[in-house]
Parts: structure tokens; C-alpha cells; sequence
């Protein structure tokens, strides 16, 4: 024991754990927060990458009809090509057909099954020739008939389904029940990259597809022995011409591969900006504990200092304490983090974003990150505090009561202002990236990503600041108090006034909380209300028919379209429409803007006559003729078309050209988001595409059930119901916020109860010697609740001028109607009242002990 | 009971406070607690600061010590004048060349006695003198006691392991202030005599402030403090001459 800074730090860790453990704790809260969030990262990233299992695993060349999406390497071709004209080709050993479909799997009792992380459930055919099949049965056999599939091993555990049982299977045009007959893996692997598989007798797979038979979306190929696979994609390619994409299937799994983990960084990238939510939460309340801990030790660390330790000794014993304190807090934090990994993946998984599949993370990423992030915290978070500790003067330690001393203004209002011309700095960025970056998911993201740091920012400006507003509203408190409980609201006062800074630790970490919670719940509404404002608006339709399942989004799943034909037989329907919906690349008119990114958007599909009676667009667009497309604004003026320009569009089901007939717009985003076509015109797009929804007019949800009835998985919703369920889709980068942003509150009140406790303990002498002078176990306590009420007004007026000032920032910077800083004025009042509630809860403890501490116990010294 | 060491006594000085000023506050609220105190103290002598309540007996030893600044004035230990030294530097001259004995609150309470004593030692980063520290804590009677902390001592323990702590180091100039305050007369006793023994056997320097006049009969001589400024001076103190001044000063 050569170091007695060490052994000092050590001895105090060890003996004061318990005055620590509460710093300890919520230390150790924020690094289990880091950890947790890391971990489902690495797991959301390996669950989306992970998975490099590929059906293509056993195949040379891919001969794919018509063109392939280059971006995107899983979606379907545009065009069609027959087996037989490339089955018997010189140097081709085998073929299979392909074809694949995007269905809903969901067990009879109408759970969907999910696909595994951001994927898809696709039904394919079954590939019976032992030299390309990349399937290996685990149990059960091939499916030999129509109604017979193999389903993946990851959907059988999920869906807990063994061979023999049956599912709901829901298919563009129907739903149909199925029956499994075999489970298979692929390549040691329960899913493969771009999904979940059901395998279907070859014509079952084709008939679903709508291909003519002979026809298929693509056929896999193996190469004779001795010819290679460029060499047979060479020849296949010179040979087909412009009719098919000819590329070798490990060009196409590499791809896979590649944007696979392009998505898991995405997420990734996501759950860091959460994580750093957590991080500065962690920073704050340490910091904050910490500054209370050095306030409260003054004596000791002045005598040290008297006695011979010098100022950069004294800093370092308490760095050396931040340490320990970070070292058991970061070993717990990362133990801790993997029980709120499983949390947080079944948070994510209940809102149809699955990674549960992957394996715990134990690399040294996923160990060593969190505990460096640990100590840096802890660090950082005592620097201020060991700065402090080192100034304290030697003479504090020959005085009998411990006084706050006056300090200079013009350090605190220096620094606030530095910080704060930061967070202008951060929000003059997100205004540029506004004005300069092209609108789309991108830019909000970065738009918010700037105005949540530049928000951070001004709750560490304000936290510096708050001791400035203790004295004014100290007074006012002060003075009702003098009013309504005399002598007790005037001790209060002079408590209160005495010592800005012990009461504005408290209230800061109150204004976090408060202004966490404002922030999120502020947003939620604003969305919210707007989605059904909107909604409203838009549908006319009094019901809507949706699936119960869920996509990875959040939103219904697509639904079997002959719903809309058992909906129209009900008794008192007056108007059914299908609301349909595919995705379409823009061809480019001129080689200029060929270059550029591709222009890929969503087109909905619907009945053009009668379309006024279930859906009311802005800007009426004009009833639709086949071949034509009305486009929202946004897209016209995006990308500077006219009315009566022709264009050409890219879907799955090869080119079309359209004409662009009119524009309008969708307020609420979720029917007709960026263009409108007619039901015909849809079917020359995509067969196939998916109906979000049966939007219905006239007849009740009772009679609508009933003829529903038969078809498993659907339900019918009233005209809020659907919009709320439409939007989760929109809303789930902010519904993902809330578990974060309650454990981040969690962590705050934490810290509040922490400080309050602390400052109570620390004058445990003084409310002794106000017993021994006659004030009695009330009257003590009525001070300790004067004080909590300057805490709770304080930190929720700072916390809600943060909660309101984002909101505000956002709707400036990003321009949305959707974040509008609207609040309603019971929302005041409620955070209001929880703020007291929760200052009442952590200062009741402590203010019924320091209220009972005996008197000459009271009057010991340290 | 403690070895004669060699040497004789040499009328050295250790330290010298010219004109000391201290005033707190400023403008019309200025208090002054002292108003051009003077002082030289020389090796192996005894001194006792005394004086009524708000004297500014211990603002005077405080000063002395470099635990609080001056006004204007100047201080100076061995060869260097203390009160324009930055925070470290004064706490390495404290360490290196004074010890300190306060009324209470000495000790640090998760240390136990032994590295109470050896604390200020080891902050210096210096080797122990095994020797001297067994000469130390033998006289002081405080073998028993190394392993327990300050919670399960008396307070004359205490304050000896404390007057033991001061003298571990050996400083140039040893403060007590009001060491006997918080103590039975009998504990009072013990610790005086330790301090009085180290002057007659180490020539250690001892500036003590005390308001008893049992306290300072140990010293060698007396100042006495009144209203910021030295008033009188006694040598060869008994208590009841001390008694006598002290009547005078408060009238």
C-alpha cells in the first residue's frame, strides 16, 4: 500500500458503499444502458446480417427475366423466362424455376409469424433436383401436393409449429390454409438472408406468382463438370440478350451479404443515437452525485490539505474514487446489460422487429466497449467535482458547520454561454442540412439527430445556470411559504437561499427527467394527433378490413385481396376498395439524371369509381383511366414533372409507361403517400401487389365481421383504429425511443433521489440542532417539503422550457405539421404533478429520518 | 522518557511574521481580524497564543501556517516568504516543514492510527524512519492503538495520534490549535506533556493557541492578543501570572 491516495479511496469506497451505492447505481444504470443498447445492435445486426445463408448456396449461374434491381439484390425481376430455354443449353447439368411471393405465415389461431430481423416471408418453390436443392429436411419430407409446404426451421420455432400441423398462409390475392410437411435448414442456418421460406410443390409456387406454366421468375442453374460459372453466364448472356439477367449466384450472395450489413449498420446507427441519449444521462447524473458527494466530504478534503496534500492530490483521490466507482459499476453494467438486451429485443420484437433469433453477444466489441465507456463516464463525470475538491482551502476544515462558499458569477455564466452557443451552432447545422440536402428520411434523421444533441446541450447550459434562479424563486416559495406555514416557510427560505447550489443539484436532475419525458410525450402527441386529424380528413370510409398481423414496421400486414368480395356481400356496404400498394423505380427520361440515385417510390392502387366515397384526397386528383398516375406534389416537385408528361416506370412487373395525370396530395401519409393509379393499371405494375387494406363504406363492423368471418387474420377497424394502426409504421423510429427514454427517466429520478438524500443526510447537525431549539419532527419536515417544492417548480419549468423548446426546434428545422409545438394545457399540469409526486416520493424517506435523529446524536462531529 | 538528543539549544529563528494584515470583506463592511501583527519564533521554543474571543489569535496561526492568505504583511519560514505561494507550493512547505494539531477533527476516519500518523509522510512520498516512528509512538503510548481507527479511540488517543502524526515529519515548526479544547484535564495533561517534552528534547518549535491558562503555563512564553494586535508578552509563564494578564487584557 505505497499510495495512500489509493488506499484513502479504496477505504472510502469500501466504507461508504452504502452512501455511494446510489451514485453506484446509477452508474451502473447508464453503463447497463450503454451495454444493453450495444448489444442489440450487434444482435439486430447480426440477426440481419447474420444470416449469410443463402438458397442459392448449391447454384452457379442465376438467370433472372428481364432486369434485376441493382440496388437491390433481393427484390424480384421484372420479366419472366421459360425454363426450357435455358434448361437444355450446352454445359447446363440441371435447372429449377423460381418464383417467389411475399406472403404472411400466421398460425391458426391468427398470430403471424414473424420473419427474422427486417426480412420477409417468402413462398418458393421446393427444388426437388438433389444437385441444386441448398434445403436439408430436419424433419418431416418434400412437399409432394398442393396444400403441402416445408417451412424454415426459424418459423417453426417462432411460430412453434411441427410437421403435420397447419397455417394460415396469406397470399396476395387469397388466404389459404396449409399444411406442413417437412422443416428444413439451409446450410446449418434456421432463415436465410433474405428471410423466412415457405416451400411449395413447384406449381403451387408458380400459380401463386401468377406465372403462365413453363414461365418463371428466374431459374438457378448448375454448370456441367468442367465449365465454369462465368464461363456458362458468359455464353447465357451473349445468347439471351436483353430478355433476361444472366449473373453468377455467388455475385448475387456477395451482394446479399453487402446489403445485408448496410442494413444492420442502419440500425446500428439508430440505437447509437439512443445509446448516446443514455450515455449523457449516465454523464449528468454522475456528475451530479459526484458534485454532492465532494460538497459533502469538504471537511475531510481539507484536512487532507492541511496535513499535506496538494491540490493535483486531492483532485486525484477523487478521480481514483470515480474510478473504483466506475470499475464495479462498469463490471455490473455489462452483466446487467444482458438481461436489458432481452428486454429491449422483446420491446422491439412485440413491435414486429424480431432479432431474438440471434445469439448473445460475448466478443470483446460487445465487453470491453461498455466498460471503456464506463470508466470514460465516471471520469468525465468527476472531473468537475475533482477540480472542485482540489480548490477546497485547507481552513474549511477548522470550521465547525460546512457553508456553501460564494463563488464568482462569471466562471458559471461563461461556461453556460459557451454551451449554449454550441447547441445555436448544432441547430445553424441542422437549418443547413435543411436548406441545402434533399427532404427524405435522411435529412430528418440528420435534422434530428442535430437538434437532439443541440437540446443536450441546453439541459447541461441550464444545469450550469440553475443556481442563478434558485435565489428569485427560493424567495417566491419562501414567501408563501411565510405565508401558509410561518416560521417553517421562513427557515425554509433562508435554507434554501443559503444554498443555491445543493438545491439546484436536485432540481437539475428533475429538469432532465421532466424534460426527457416532455420532449417524448410533447412529440408522441403532436404525431399522433396530426395522424388522425389527417386520417379523418382523408379516409371516408367508416370501416377499414386490415390484417392482425404485423409487418417488421409495425403496420398491418398485407391481406388477401378476395376479402374485398366477401366485404361487398354484407348487408348495408355501400362502397368496397381495395387499397393496393407496390413499389416502382422511376425510369430516367434524359442519361443525365441516369446516373443519379435511382428514384424508387410507392404507388397505391384503387378503384377509380366511387373512390370519393371512401378516400378524400387533397388537391382531387381526377378520376384515374388506365394508364395514367396522379402524383402527390412532393414528388412532382421533386422531380420537376408536369401534368400530361409521359413516364416511364419500372415495376415488378417489367416497364410501363403511364401518363402523369394529375396531382394531389395525402395529407396523412398513409393512403396514397406519393401516387395513385387505377386498379387496372395496378394489375400492369404488379399482379401482385399487396392490399394494405379493404376500406369500406356503409354497413355496420358487426355485419362486416360476420362476412369476414371465414378468412383467418383479418379484423375490421373503425376509421381512428385503422389510421392509429397505419401509422405505426411511421411511428416506430418514436415508439423505439420509449423504453429508452423511460430507463434514461429512470436513471434521472435516480439521480434526484440520490442528491435529495444526500443533501438531507449532509445536514443531519442542523435539523438536530433545529430540534434541540424546539422545532418540532413536523415542522422539520415541513422545511425538508418547502424545499422539495422549490425543487419541483424549478426543475419543471427549466425541463418543459427544453421539452417545448425541441419540439419547437423540430418544427422549425424540419418544416414537419407533423411535430408542431401544440401542447395542451393539462399536460402542464400532469408533469407538474408527477414531478411533485416524484420529489415527494425520493425526499419523504430521508426527511422522516433526518426529522428523527436524536439530538445529541445530531450534534456529534464527523 | 524521550532520549536526550545532542546539541544545544541555538537561538535560530524558524519564522518571522512582520506587519501581518488580514481583513475580511471590503469597503464599510470590512472587518479587520488583524491589524500589523509581528512575531519572530526561534527553535526549541514553546510559544502560546492568547487572547479573548475574536482576538484574532487563531487568524494569526492560521496565517503563520499558510492556512489562510494576508492582506499585506509577510511571513517567512526558514528563507522563503510564504504568502506569496501558489496552493501546491504552500501545501509542500506545510508538509515538508510544519505539523498541525487541531481541537478536533485530526484524524480521517477510514485510516487507521498507524496510517493516520504515517499519512503526511507518504503524501510527501517519503521513506519511514522506522526508528524514529517506534520513538514516536512509544512516548506517546500508542502501540496498542496502531490498528484501530479514530471511532474506536478516546479523544486524548485521538489528539495523540495526532500531536504523533505532527511530529512524524519532523517540522520546523509545529501548530496546535486549542489541542486540549475538546479534553478532561487529565488527557489535557498527557498531551501537553508530550509537547512540552519535545521541545525541552528535540528543540521541536511549538505554536500553540489556547484560551487556558493551565495550557499555557507548558509554553515558554506568551503573546497575547487583543483586538487584532499584540498587546503583551510573558516569559516563563506560571498560570497564575497568566491568569493576571489575561484579567487585565479583557478588563
Amino acid at each position: 500500500m505505497a499510495n495512500p491516495l489509493w488506499l484513502i479511496a479504496r477505504r472510502t469506497f469500501a466504507e461508504g458503499w452504502l452512501r455511494l451505492i446510489a451514485t453506484l447505481l446509477a452508474a451502473l444504470g447508464s453503463i447497463a444502458l450503454i451495454a444493453g443498447s450495444l448489444q442489440f445492435a450487434l444482435r439486430a445486426q447480426e440477426a440481419v446480417a447474420g444470416s449469410d445463408a443463402s438458397e442459392y448456396a448449391r447454384v452457379d449461374v442465376l438467370v433472372q427475366g428481364g432486369t434485376v434491381d441493382p440496388g437491390d439484390p433481393f427484390a424480384p425481376p421484372d420479366g419472366r423466362i421459360r425454363l426450357d430455354q435455358v434448361a437444355s443449353r450446352p454445359g447446363v447439368a440441371a435447372a429449377a424455376g423460381d418464383a417467389t411471393t411475399a406472403v404472411t405465415a400466421s398460425r391458426n389461431d391468427g398470430q403471424a409469424i414473424t420473419a427474422a430481423a427486417e426480412g420477409r416471408t417468402l413462398l418458393r418453390p421446393w427444388v426437388s433436383d438433389p444437385g441444386l436443392n441448398p434445403y436439408r429436411l430436419e424433419a418431416g419430407r418434400a412437399p409432394a401436393a398442393d396444400g403441402e409446404v416445408a417451412i424454415v426451421r426459424h418459423m417453426s420455432l417462432a411460430g412453434d409449429l411441427s410437421v403435420g400441423d397447419t397455417m394460415t398462409l396469406t397470399l396476395p390475392r387469397q388466404t389459404r390454409q396449409v399444411r406442413i410437411a417437412g422443416i428444413v435448414s439451409v446450410q446449418g442456418r434456421d432463415a436465410v438472408a433474405a428471410g423466412d421460406l415457405v416451400l411449395a410443390p413447384a406449381e403451387t409456387a408458380q400459380r401463386a406468382a401468377m406465372l403462365p406454366a413453363g414461365s418463371w421468375q428466374g431459374v438457378w442453374l448448375k454448370a456441367a463438370p468442367g465449365v465454369s460459372a462465368d464461363r456458362l453466364r458468359g455464353e447465357l448472356a451473349r445468347d439471351l440478350g436483353d430478355a433476361a439477367t444472366v449473373r453468377t449466384a455467388e455475385s448475387v450472395r456477395n451482394a446479399q451479404t453487402t446489403a445485408a450489413s448496410g442494413e444492420g449498420a442502419s440500425i446500428a446507427g439508430v440505437v447509437g443515437m439512443l445509446a448516446s441519449v443514455a450515455i449523457f444521462v449516465g454523464l449528468f447524473v454522475v456528475a451530479n452525485t459526484f458534485g454532492t458527494l465532494v460538497r459533502q466530504r469538504t471537511r475531510r478534503l481539507a484536512l487532507l490539505g492541511a496535513i499535506g496534500a496538494t491540490p493535483r492530490q486531492i483532485g486525484r483521490l477523487i478521480r481514483l474514487e470515480a474510478l473504483v466507482l466506475g470499475a464495479v459499476a462498469s463490471v455490473g453494467g455489462v452483466a446487467a446489460g444482458f438481461p436489458l438486451a432481452e428486454l429491449i429485443i422483446w420491446l422491439f420484437a412485440r413491435d414486429g422487429f424480431d432479432v431474438s433469433a440471434s445469439a448473445p453477444q460475448v466478443g470483446w466489441i460487445a465487453l470491453t466497449v461498455p466498460v471503456v465507456a464506463g470508466l470514460l463516464v465516471t471520469q468525465a463525470a468527476a472531473w468537475r467535482a475533482a477540480h472542485r475538491a482540489g480548490n477546497v482551502s485547507p481552513i474549511e476544515a477548522l470550521r465547525s458547520t460546512v457553508t456553501e462558499t460564494r463563488e464568482r458569477r462569471w466562471p458559471r455564466l461563461l461556461s453556460a454561454s459557451a454551451i449554449f452557443v454550441a447547441a445555436c451552432f448544432l441547430c445553424a447545422v441542422a437549418v443547413t442540412v435543411r436548406v441545402s440536402d434533399p427532404p427524405g428520411p435522411d435529412r430528418t434523421f440528420a435534422i434530428t439527430l442535430m437538434v437532439l444533441f443541440a437540446s443536450m446541450l441546453a439541459v447541461t447550459g441550464l444545469a450550469v445556470l440553475t443556481p442563478f434562479f434558485v435565489g428569485p424563486l427560493g424567495g417566491l416559495v419562501g414567501r408563501v411559504g411565510t405565508l401558509v406555514s410561518g416560521e417553517t416557510g421562513r427557515l425554509a427560505h433562508a435554507t434554501i437561499t443559503r444554498s443555491p447550489r445543493r438545491v439546484s443539484s436536485a432540481a437539475s436532475s428533475l429538469m432532465l427527467g421532466v424534460a426527457l419525458v416532455a420532449s417524448l410525450v410533447l412529440v408522441t402527441m403532436s404525431v399522433n394527433d396530426r395522424f388522425r386529424e389527417a386520417g379523418r380528413e382523408v379516409m371516408a370510409a367508416e370501416h377499414a378490413i386490415a390484417s392482425t398481423a404485423r409487418t417488421a414496421e409495425g403496420a398491418p400486414a398485407p391481406l388477401g385481396r378476395d376479402v374485398a368480395a366477401r366485404a361487398t356481400g354484407a348487408p348495408g356496404v355501400s362502397r368496397t376498395t381495395a387499397l393496393t400498394q407496390t413499389e416502382v423505380t422511376l425510369v430516367p427520361s434524359t442519361p443525365a439524371r441516369a446516373a443519379a440515385e435511382p428514384f424508387r417510390f410507392l404507388v397505391s392502387g384503387a378503384e377509380q369509381t366511387g373512390l370519393r366515397d371512401v378516400l378524400r384526397l387533397g388537391g382531387r386528383p381526377p378520376a384515374l383511366r388506365e394508364g395514367e398516375i396522379a402524383l402527390s406534389s412532393a414528388v412532382m416537385r421533386e422531380r420537376g414533372l408536369r401534368r400530361g408528361e409521359v413516364i416511364t416506370v419500372r415495376g415488378a412487373q417489367g416497364r410501363t409507361t403511364l401518363t402523369v395525370a394529375g396531382s394531389y396530395h395525402d395529407p396523412s401519409h398513409l393512403f396514397a403517400d406519393q401516387a395513385l393509379v387505377d386498379s387496372a393499371t395496378m394489375d400492369r405494375l404488379d399482379a401482385n401487389a399487396a392490399t394494405l387494406a379493404v376500406l369500406v363504406r356503409g354497413g355496420s363492423p358487426q355485419a362486416l365481421a360476420r362476412a369476414v368471418a371465414g378468412v383467418p387474420g383479418v379484423r375490421v377497424l373503425d376509421r381512428d383504429a385503422y389510421v392509429t394502426a397505419a401509422s405505426q409504421s411511421l411511428t416506430r423510429a418514436l415508439r423505439s425511443t420509449y423504453s429508452f427514454v423511460g430507463m434514461a427517466l429512470l436513471l434521472a429520478l435516480f439521480g434526484m433521489a440520490t442528491t435529495v438524500t444526500m443533501s438531507v443526510v449532509e445536514r443531519t447537525r442542523e435539523f438536530g440542532l433545529l430540534g434541540a431549539v424546539g422545532a418540532t419532527t413536523r415542522q422539520i419536515r415541513s422545511i425538508v417539503r418547502w424545499e422539495a417544492a422549490t425543487v419541483v417548480l424549478l426543475g419543471t419549468i427549466l425541463g418543459l422550457v427544453i421539452g417545448v423548446g425541441t419540439l419547437a426546434l423540430l418544427h422549425v428545422t424540419s418544416g414537419s405539421s407533423f411535430l408542431r409545438p401544440d401542447p395542451p394545457w393539462w399536460l402542464f399540469l400532469a408533469l407538474g404533478a408527477g414531478a411533485a409526486v416524484a420529489t415527494l416520493a425520493t425526499s419523504a424517506l430521508p426527511a422522516r429520518r433526518a426529522a428523527g435523529v436524536p439530538v445529541l446524536e445530531a450534534a456529534k462531529a464527523e | 522518557m524521550i532520549g536526550a538528543p545532542p546539541g544545544e539549544r541555538v537561538s535560530d529563528r524558524v519564522m518571522t511574521a512582520t506587519d501581518v494584515v488580514k481583513t475580511y470583506g471590503a469597503g464599510d463592511g470590512a472587518v479587520s481580524a488583524l491589524r500589523g501583527v509581528s512575531g519572530a519564533f526561534v527553535q526549541g521554543e514553546f510559544t502560546a497564543i492568547m487572547g479573548p474571543s475574536g482576538s484574532g489569535k487563531s487568524t494569526f496561526m492560521h496565517c503563520l501556517a499558510g492556512l489562510d492568505t494576508v492582506t499585506s504583511g509577510s511571513i517567512v519560514v526558514g528563507e522563503v516568504d510564504i504568502t506569496g505561494l501558489s496552493r501546491t507550493r504552500l501545501t509542500e512547505l506545510r508538509r515538508d516543514r510544519m505539523g498541525f494539531v487541531f481541537q478536533s477533527f485530526n484524524l480521517l476516519p477510514m485510516l487507521t492510527a498507524e496510517e493516520n500518523i504515517r499519512l503526511t509522510g507518504r503524501l510527501a512520498g517519503r521513506d519511514l524512519d522506522q526508528g524514529w516512528f517506534d520513538t514516536v509512538v512509544d512516548a506517546l503510548g500508542l502501540r496498542e492503538r496502531l490498528t484501530h481507527r479514530p471511532a474506536e479511540m478516546s479523544g486524548g488517543q485521538q489528539q495523540r495520534v495526532a500531536v504523533a502524526r505532527a511530529l512524524l515529519t519532523r517540522p520546523d515548526v509545529l501548530f496546535a490549535d486549542e489541542p486540549t479544547g475538546n479534553l478532561d484535564s487529565r488527557s489535557s495533561a498527557e498531551v501537553l506533556g508530550f509537547l512540552r517534552a519535545a521541545v525541552d528534547d528535540y528543540r521541536q518549535t511549538v505554536v500553540m493557541v489556547t484560551h487556558d491558562p493551565v495550557a499555557a503555563a507548558y509554553a515558554d512564553r506568551v503573546l497575547f492578543l487583543a483586538d487584532g494586535m499584540i498587546v503583551d508578552e510573558l516569559a516563563e509563564p506560571t498560570i497564575d501570572a497568566v491568569h493576571a494578564r489575561m484579567r487585565k487584557i479583557e478588563g
